[in-house]
């Protein structure tokens, strides 16, 4: 199972995915793509003291996703 | 100007046993109201709550994101933010030392190394967020795209010099 958290104004907002089923990676990967295109960056988060990493593409063995929206001078 | 003096005094006055220690809050609920009103009659008032550590989500909301930024911490970030209200950060392009405070905006200080802040960076994800996820992102913009972050961010140079 993994899962697509996205920073909003609710705190974040999930969207589960089930790696074993073909249809629910391909939703996952197209909702990837689109906050990808609407310039959230996307860090698959880490375990055990790990900040993360950054991801480019949409990689369904990821558990958890965090997209954050893009940044702007304050 | 006594006046004004005694309402910046009235407004930031620390409300003791509230919140973590360190952090202000404001005295009481007249001059907050005063503040509130202010605020929303303000061409740009969503950014002036921002800067005065109010927004408008809802407290659901903001235990959302504190436990999103919690869950995300590392021990020592985890411990320093309990104890302090604050964690350090490392850049991950240059080692260098960021610390990000409780709020949304004015809330990173890059620090030098004797731990005194050098600067202070203003960056935030776009939309309104709560505040844990503003310190979440900014940590992780920091630990992992430091480089792309600084080109984005304001900064204000705090010299020790001078004072």
């Amino acid at each position: 199972m993994g899962v697509q958290i996205i920073m909003d104004r609710s705190g974040d907002t999930r969207h589960e995915f089930d790696a074993s089923d073909p249809d629910s990676v391909a939703k996952a990967e197209e909702h990837f793509q689109a906050l990808i295109g609407k310039g959230f960056r996307a860090v698959a988060l880490g375990r055990n003291e790990s900040s993360g990493e950054l991801i480019k593409r949409f990689d369904p063995n990821v558990e958890e996703t965090l997209f954050i929206p893009q940044f702007k001078g304050g | 100007m006594a006046r004004l003096r005694s309402l910046f005094m009235e407004l930031f006055q620390p409300a003791a046993g509230w919140g973590r220690p360190g952090q202000w809050f404001f005295g009481d609920s007249l001059s907050l109201a005063r503040v509130l009103r202010w605020t929303r009659r303000a061409p740009n008032g969503e950014a002036l709550l921002g800067f005065l550590g109010f927004s408008r989500s809802t407290p659901e909301a903001e235990a959302r994101g504190l436990r999103l930024l919690r869950q995300n911490l590392s021990a020592a970030q985890l411990e320093q933010q309990m104890r302090y209200g604050h964690f350090d950060v490392l850049g991950g392009d240059t080692g260098k030392r960021y610390r990000i405070k409780y709020g949304f905006q004015l809330n990173v200080e890059l620090l030098d190394n004797r731990g005194r802040t050098k600067a202070v960076l203003c960056f935030v994800p776009e939309g309104s967020l709560v505040a844990g996820d503003v310190m979440l992102a900014q940590k992780l913009a920091l630990e992992l795209f430091e480089s792309d972050t600084l080109k984005i961010a304001n900064k204000f140079s705090v010299d020790y010099r001078r004072w």
